[in-house]
Parts: structure tokens; C-alpha cells; sequence
């Protein structure tokens, strides 16, 4: 009876280190959670820059259009995961992961748009600043159908060069140049002397919004100042991506040392779920599309070191309940029992610091905050969870026995 | 359930160190390497880095071994990055922290005047104006504020008063000595430094939570006639194990990092290491001695009743 008690146990125990092996080959070899991982600039490398808009009351509409002109021009960087966001009322924040040459992106993103309508010949009929406003809108035509339209509405002076250059190129194309790129060429269908041109041909709406947007950035009157660019080269945060990794893995054998040092086979179990946890962790970020970063890899790394704290408590407890003459089993209850509150106790305060700072912080040290918190909620789970999990089978099965050298003390034992 | 008796003492670590009785000893040494911050702080202030004073940096790594001089020298020919400070981290990359970096053709030209010295790569650049420098002084001290009047907070409503106030002191005294050791060493400072900070108050604050639980649970169990020192020594005693097993696990870990973890970390790492040491003697040194002599000076309810 009792031996097959402890045949179960011992099968629940070899259930659950299949288990965690299993866990750490899937994200860990076969599918790699690693490379799942949205990792920052300072890790992959590349460019970080926000921009200011100049004018303090610049409008909703011209930081969007700003946004659409950015967008434009690093599409003709080859970039693969640009990120271009506005953030506030007046600042647009760029990431460009991969670029080599900080210079010459800054340069790209930095400079005005400058739209322009030339002729066939390259001559320059009218600038991008006559243009008030362009819009895309459906017209009837003559039989009576729908078809999309772009609008556009001049200024005195663009009205005046306007009709110039419709009387004088009629039937010809007209080339609409944005930042040295044809946009379009629609070709003169009559002098336009009112300063409200219109473009047909367009497929559906959203080809003519599209064109719209653009036509309106190139006219965007916004001056934007780079506030903060930072720069990362690939080979700089590759160096830091595989120095702080070596780290860790020096940092985990020096803690599981401790740890068995310190308590012995509890300790050993304590490591296993360091290892899950570590894996947990990297789950956990790539679930909620985190952004990896290297104060982030640091906020792992510390919280590996804290992340034994939840089962010191524990053991600590359950040694002490083994002194006072509890067996094993018994222990292992009301050490987890009085050593859950003091745990989550514990854990508040820092979650607090990792709040504000998640809060407050930008960027690299945001990801710190992000990690910490994991680390900590992750921490708790794998020491209520799975250690204890691991701690009542161990004993059941008899391989924590009393007056052995359990936790590093030599329980039951009471002397004066 | 265990015994909770006194006995169990002699197989305890440090059965014979008191804690409590040596507050005032604490006291002072704490006190004088405050002090001596504080005149540091007055006197040398912080060394901050360009996240708050706005400025640029420019790391360049060079394929072959160059000096810092042939850097000055060409630095010095740029007006605007006057008061440019280089310096070389390893063989073959040159840090340069500057004011400013020249713009537009100045800057092609600068570019070009550095490779003559041999090939390089650009390995790190960051230009901060000083409007993001002052947004990040300002949100770095509005974190710091923030989160300590939420612990402050936690501990006002999980602890009773005497105990929150005195983890509320051991609280200012880390971030003090923090700050003081670090103007005193003259480390520079960035933002990540105010991650560290509120680390550091954060497991400081853990840290004597766990003592001060144990402090009041043994309250309830104190045999008539026990001395409160020598409770509270007991106390700290039982989670001593707790405290040095933690701290040092921590310690490692974030030592590996500072020793292996490559040069962007470091300053980081050092704040952290620094906070886990200053961290955990405070709850032990600090905050506990500190409830022994108050409740001495003016016993309150808590201790007349037992």
C-alpha cells in the first residue's frame, strides 16, 4: 500500500520534469521564443529619433500628413520593420531598425517635402505651397456613374500660375513631383483658371484618398525638429545581446549554486523551476508583444536573483516547522501556508517601483519595467505552483525523509 | 505547527550578535557616510549624463587601434564641441561626449577628418536637446516621488505606524546613501540610474517587511519577561537566512552582469549591486534597531499588552 503510494508520487515526479523538459526544448530549441522576441534598437541596432513639430499649435491633420510623407521616405530606405507614430500633440517618433548609416537616415527624414507640377520638360510650373488642400471624393460622370476623384484647391497665386500653365500646356501632361518622385502625370483636359483642378482615373476611392494624403503632405508647412536621434550600430547591440546572455548564464550557475549550497535537494528543485521560470518569462513577453530591450535582459537577470526569494521564504519556513518537530509532509503545508502572505507582501514593493516606472519611463528602461514586473508575477507562480507541486511529491515518494540532511539542516533533532 | 520557543536559538546564525543593542553604533556609521555624501553632493554634486544635461555622444569603433589624443586633436578643431570629453572604452572604440556635435557639411567634414585616422564604424550615437534633458530630469524625480509615496503608502496601511515609520526611514536612508556614494565615486549618471534607484527602494522595503512580520508574529509569542532586544535580535535572527540567502543570489546575479554584461550596462549594474548591499543592512541595522529604541524611549499599546 504504502509502496504504491509512493510509486504514484514518484511518477508525478518524473510527469513534471518531463514536463519542464518538454517546455524548455519547445521555446527553447524547437521553436524558439527567443527569436519570437520583438527586440529594441539597442539590441538589433539602428535609428531612434523623435521629432518636434516647431509650431506649438501645429493642427491634428498636418502632424497626420507628417506622418504619411516619413512613412514615404523611409519606404525608400528598404527598411523592413520601420515604426513612424506620432506621440503627443507635436512629436512623431521614428524607429528604424537595421540602418547602418545614421547620417544619412536623419538626413532623409529630416529634410522637408517639397511637392511640385512641372511640365513635360522638367520645368517647374507651380510649388506645393500654392496648394491649399487636396481631398478624394466620388463625381457622376456624364452617363451617370460613380467614379473617384482627387480635389485640389490653389491659392490666389497658384490659381494665377494654375491657369498659365493649363492655357499653355493643354492636351500635355503635367508631372506632379513629389521630393524629386513622380506622384502622377495627369495630362490637361482644359485651362483651369477657378484653382480647383481635379484628377480622375483612379480605380476605387482609397487609390485617390491615398494620392489625396500624399499631395497633401508634400504641401505640409510643418518644420520638425530632431529633438533626441540615437543611434545603435547592428554589431554594437549584437556584442551587448550576446555579453548580457553570457551573463546570465554565469549569473544562473552562481545562484543555483547558492541555492543547493544552501539547501541541498529542495535548492536543486528550486533551480529547475529558475530554469521553466527563465523560459516563462520570455513566454510571457512574447505574449504580450512586448518590446525586448537590454535594461529589459538586465530586469530578467535581476529578477532571476530575486525570483529565488519566494522559495528562501518557503524553505526557510518549512525548516523551521521541521525543527519544531513537524514531519515533512506536515511541514511543507504550513510552510507554504505562512509563507504565501509574507510572499506577496514582499513582492508589492517592488511591483510598485516597476509600475511608476513602466508609468513614467520611455523606451529602453520602460522595457526594464516590463520585465521586472513578469519576473516577479511569474516568480510567485513558479514557487507556489511548482515548487510546491514538486515538494509534496518529493516527500510522498520518501526522498525527503525526516533527520536526513533536509534544507541543509539536520531536522528533527531537538536540542537545547 | 512548530514551537515557537526560545530554545531553538542556539542553532541560529549569529546566536550571539545583538542587532538591537547596537542601534546608536549603526546609527552613527550610517550617519557619517550620509554626511559625507551630502557635503558631496553640495560640494561636487552628481555627474550627470546627457539623458539629463542634453548633449551628444559619439562612439566610434576604429579597426585599428587609435589614441584618444589623435581624437582630441581633431575634436579641437570643431569650435562647437568645446569642453568635448575623450575617452577610449577597450582598444579600438572612442567614446566622445560633447555639448554639441557640428551640423550639416561641418559634420560630413568631421566624419571625414576622423577616418583619416583609419577606418571606423559608427558604433553609437545619441544627441539629446536639452528640452528632452529637462523632460527626462523631470519625469526621473516625479518616479522617484511617486513611488515612494506608494510605499509609504503600502506601508502605512500593512504595518502599524511605528513599524511603517521606521521602514519609511531605513526607506531614506538607502536613498541617500545611494545618491551620496554615487556623487562621492563621481559615476555617471543616466536614466537608467532612476530604474535603479526605485529598485533598490523597492527590495529595501521588501526586505524589512519580512523582518518586521517576524517581529510582530513574535510579539504575539513573547515569553513573559523576554527582553524586546533580544526578541527583535531573534527576529532578525530567524530571517537572517532569508535575508543573506536573497541578497546574495541577487548579488551574484546582477555581479555577473555587472563583470561580463559589456559596458552599457555597467553603471546600471553597479546602482543595483550598491542598493542590494545598502538595502539589505538597512533593514537589518537601521529600521529594526530603530523600533527597539523607540518602543524603549515610549512603549506603546502594542508592547504593554503582551
Amino acid at each position: 500500500m504504502r509502496r504504491q503510494r509512493r510509486r504514484t508520487h514518484l511518477i508525478y515526479i518524473a510527469l513534471l520534469i518531463l514536463a519542464m523538459c518538454g517546455i524548455g526544448y519547445y521555446y527553447g530549441s524547437h521553436q524558439p521564443v527567443w527569436d519570437e522576441i520583438n527586440k529594441g534598437l539597442d539590441l538589433v541596432g539602428g535609428i531612434h529619433i523623435v521629432l518636434e513639430a516647431e509650431d506649438p499649435e501645429v493642427s491634428d491633420q498636418a502632424m497626420n500628413s507628417a506622418v504619411e510623407v516619413i512613412r514615404r521616405r523611409v519606404d525608400g530606405l528598404g527598411v523592413t520593420e520601420p515604426e513612424i507614430m506620432r506621440e503627443g500633440t507635436r512629436r512623431i517618433v521614428v524607429n528604424l531598425p537595421g540602418v547602418r548609416d545614421p547620417e544619412e537616415a536623419m538626413e532623409i527624414i529630416g529634410r522637408t517635402a517639397r511637392l511640385e507640377f512641372t511640365d513635360e520638360d522638367g520645368q517647374v510650373l507651380l510649388t506645393g505651397e500654392h496648394l491649399r488642400e487636396a481631398g478624394a471624393m466620388f463625381q457622376t460622370t456624364d452617363i451617370g456613374t460613380q467614379e473617384p476623384i482627387v480635389t485640389l484647391e490653389f491659392d490666389a497665386e497658384g490659381t494665377r500660375l494654375l491657369a498659365d500653365a493649363t492655357q499653355k500646356h493643354l492636351g500635355e501632361r503635367i508631372i506632379i513631383m513629389l521630393d524629386d518622385e513622380e506622384v502622377q502625370a495627369p495630362v490637361v483636359r482644359s485651362a483651369i483658371t477657378d484653382g480647383r483642378p481635379i484628377i480622375e482615373g483612379y480605380e476605387n476611392l482609397q487609390e485617390a484618398q491615398e494620392i489625396a494624403v500624399i499631395l497633401n503632405s508634400g504641401a505640409l508647412p510643418v518644420d520638425l525638429e530632431p529633438l533626441r536621434p540615437q543611434f545603435v550600430s547592428a554589431t554594437l547591440g549584437e556584442a551587448a545581446v550576446q555579453q548580457s546572455w553570457q551573463a546570465a548564464i554565469i549569473g544562473v550557475a552562481a545562484v543555483v549554486a547558492l541555492m543547493v549550497a544552501f539547501y541541498r535537494v529542495p535548492g536543486g528543485w528550486a533551480v529547475l523551476a529558475l530554469g521553466l521560470y527563465v523560459i516563462l518569462v520570455l513566454v510571457a513577453l512574447y505574449a504580450i508583444d512586448a518590446t525586448l530591450t537590454l535594461p529589459g535582459i538586465a530586469g530578467i537577470i535581476l529578477s532571476i536573483g530575486m525570483a529565488v526569494d519566494a522559495n528562501v521564504i518557503i524553505f526557510e519556513r518549512i525548516k523551521e516547522e521541521v525543527r519544531g518537530g513537524a514531519t515533512p509532509r506536515a511541514a511543507i503545508d504550513s510552510g507554504f501556508r505562512t509563507a504565501l502572505r509574507t510572499i506577496v507582501d514582499a513582492n508589492v514593493t517592488t511591483l510598485i517601483a516597476a509600475g511608476v516606472l513602466y508609468w513614467l519611463a520611455t523606451g529602453p528602461i520602460r522595457g526594464f519595467a516590463v520585465t521586472l514586473s513578469l519576473g516577479i508575477i511569474v516568480s510567485m507562480f513558479t514557487a507556489m505552483v511548482i515548487t510546491r507541486f514538486a515538494l509534496i511529491q518529493l516527500a510522498g515518494a520518501g526522498l525527503i525523509r525526516e533527520g536526513s540532511a533536509f534544507f541543509g539542516t539536520r531536522g528533527g533533532r531537538r536540542d537545547g | 505547527m512548530a514551537k515557537r520557543d526560545g530554545r531553538t536559538d542556539a542553532r541560529l546564525p549569529l546566536s550571539n550578535f545583538k542587532f538591537a543593542d547596537r542601534g546608536r553604533l549603526w546609527f552613527i556609521i550610517s550617519g557619517v557616510i550620509i554626511f559625507a555624501g551630502l557635503i558631496s553632493l553640495a560640494v561636487q554634486g552628481l555627474n550627470l549624463g546627457v539623458d539629463f544635461t542634453g548633449g551628444s555622444v559619439l562612439e566610434l569603433q576604429y579597426e585599428e587601434q587609435v589614441t584618444s589624443a589623435e581624437i582630441e586633436e581633431v575634436v579641437a578643431g570643431y569650435p562647437v564641441m568645446r569642453g568635448a570629453m575623450v575617452q577610449r572604452i577597450g582598444e579600438r572604440t572612442i567614446r566622445i561626449r560633447a555639448p554639441q556635435l557640428p551640423e550639416g557639411e561641418q559634420r560630413e567634414q568631421m566624419y571625414a577628418d576622423m577616418g583619416d585616422l583609419g577606418d571606423y564604424e559608427i558604433a553609437m550615437l545619441d544627441e539629446v536637446s536639452p528640452v528632452i534633458g529637462r523632460e527626462l530630469t523631470r519625469a526621473g524625480l516625479m518616479a522617484v516621488a511617486i513611488a515612494i509615496i506608494g510605499m509609504v503608502g503600502y506601508i502605512t496601511v500593512r504595518f502599524e505606524y511605528r513599524f511603517a515609520v521606521c521602514a519609511i526611514a531605513a526607506l531614506l536612508h538607502d536613498s541617500f546613501l545611494t545618491l551620496g556614494l554615487f556623487s562621492m565615486l563621481q559615476v555617471e549618471i543616466d536614466s537608467a540610474f532612476i530604474a535603479a534607484v526605485l529598485t533598490i527602494v523597492g527590495y529595501s522595503v521588501n526586505d524589512t517587511i519580512v523582518i518586521f512580520d517576524r517581529v510582530r508574529e513574535n510579539l504575539r509569542y513573547r515569553e513573559t519577561g523576554e527582553h524586546l532586544n533580544i526578541m527583535v535580535d531573534r527576529s532578525i535572527r530567524q530571517s537572517l537566512m532569508r535575508s543573506v540567502a536573497t541578497s546574495m543570489t541577487t548579488f551574484v546575479a546582477i555581479g555577473a552582469l555587472w563583470l561580463f554584461g559589456g559596458e552599457a550596462l555597467r553603471n546600471f549594474t553597479f546602482a543595483l549591486l550598491l542598493g542590494v548591499v545598502v538595502g539589505t543592512y538597512s533593514s537589518l541595522f537601521i529600521a529594526s534597531p530603530l523600533w527597539v529604541m523607540w518602543q524603549k524611549a515610549r512603549p506603546s499599546r502594542l508592547i504593554s499588552n503582551v
